[in-house]
């Protein structure tokens, strides 16, 4: 090979795919790791931090669909190793208090499932916002089929309580 | 939940704000880096269907002009990741299949569970590493661009659908050098799936996994109407 399909090679690697993961995903990464910090702020760093890796580990992704669920797991993971570390230098639990971010409007369903540990918040946000399978979600969440069928039944019998009847 | 109450929720999360101006400021932070890059590669429908192929072929892999597995790390900067491929923890398999007009070689495999400054082995759990190649059987050139294949590990008595490329965060990084494609994959552990048979298949096309791949009589085999490339590798037992 000479030096010149070398150069071609060089130049077809730097196009700046990275763009479009930020537009196509970032919204969703947003609220997935706000669902494990409620936090705005914290989130929007948890998305960067996560994007700098991409940049950093260079990954392929075979599709929309894959590298989706990549970005969803890698923002989780990063989401609670940055809420591991918050309350291991701030001796708190889970998650902090405060809404800051909402909208004015009384966000009633959001707040119960804020309200449940943050297992059952993961499975709830994968399954309902982003539409996930079980099987998908313990694909993306690592852990077994009927392990994310337990977090879900017991999130929705959770939620239930809290919403009075309304789940 | 029900309808209602989704909806509900869907809204409420909808309704968080963020900075407005998020996306481009993240742009800007990745691209200040200098390492902007290319994600995935569109696929060339590579091959009319050859006979069915999975070999678990033993093949002399010995050509001068091949890069090694180290070589093919230090080639993505991963030089810690390199040592530990020529090292005496890694399985050199050096397994190639024949298939059509390419040939596919397992070169080497290693876990890096132990390394915690590895480029790679972070937060995201990547540990376990496999570098393989694809030639042309004539000697022509590859196309880094063009000629890509896939490759999703699959494990024994999980579905296809259950355990792969996806669900396993395989990520894939691929180098050219002389006409020769050279993949480095990274898996999560596989240490759970320890005493089953691992497999690495070569794929192009489109997922659903179980729409090219299936398992019939017990052993995983491609779909009786996909055309593409067909090589399974059953990988070493590396830990």
């Amino acid at each position: 090979m000479g030096e010149r399909r070398k150069q071609i090679l060089k130049l077809s690697r730097v196009q700046p795919d990275i763009e479009a993961l930020v537009r196509n995903h970032s919204r969703d990464m947003l609220r997935a790791a706000y669902t494990v910090l409620h936090n705005t702020d914290d989130a929007e760093d948890v998305v960067q931090n996560v994007f700098l890796k991409v940049v950093q580990k260079k990954p392929s992704f075979n599709d929309d669909g894959h590298s989706k669920a990549w970005l969803l797991r890698a923002t989780l993971n990063e989401a609670k190793n940055m809420l591991k570390k918050r309350a291991k230098s701030e001796n708190i639990a889970d998650i902090p208090d405060g809404t800051a971010g909402f909208d004015d409007t009384y966000s009633e369903v959001l707040e119960a499932v804020m309200s449940i540990p943050g297992d059952y918040r993961e499975v709830i946000f994968l399954y309902y916002y982003e539409g996930y399978s079980v099987k998908e979600i313990a694909g993306i969440i690592q852990k077994p089929v009927s392990t994310v069928t337990t977090l879900l039944s017991r999130a929705r019998a959770k939620l239930k309580i809290k919403l009075e009847g309304e789940i | 939940m029900t309808d209602l109450t989704r909806e509900k929720y869907i809204g409420e999360l909808e309704n968080i704000r963020f900075s407005p101006d998020f996306e481009d400021k993240t742009i800007e932070l990745v691209n200040s880096l200098g390492k902007p890059y290319k994600t995935g590669g569109k696929m060339k429908a590579i091959l009319a269907a050859a006979a069915v192929l999975i070999l678990s072929c033993v093949t002399a892999f010995a050509m001068p002009g091949f890069l090694t597995a180290r070589q093919v790390a230090e080639r993505l900067n991963m030089t810690e990741l390199g040592a530990l491929l020529e090292s005496d923890r890694s399985v050199k398999a050096e397994k190639s299949i024949d298939a059509g007009e390419y040939l596919i070689t397992l070169h080497s495999a290693v876990s890096a569970d132990e390394l915690v400054n590895i480029e790679g082995a972070d937060t995201l759990s990547e540990r376990e590493y496999f570098v393989i190649s694809l030639m042309k059987k004539d000697g022509s050139a590859l196309d880094n661009t063009k000629d890509i294949i896939r490759f999703t590990p699959l494990v024994d008595g999980f579905n296809v659908n259950d355990v792969n490329v996806c669900t396993l965060g395989t990520s894939m990084h691929i180098i050219e050098e002389n006409g020769i494609l050279y993949y480095l994959a990274a898996t999560d552990s596989l240490k759970p799936y320890r005493g089953k048979k691992i497999y690495m298949a070569a794929f192009d096309g489109m997922m659903p996994f179980g729409k090219i791949i299936t398992k019939e009589n017990g052993e995983f085999d491609y779909a009786e109407n996909y055309e593409g490339i067909r090589a399974i590798f059953e990988l070493p037992e590396i830990f």
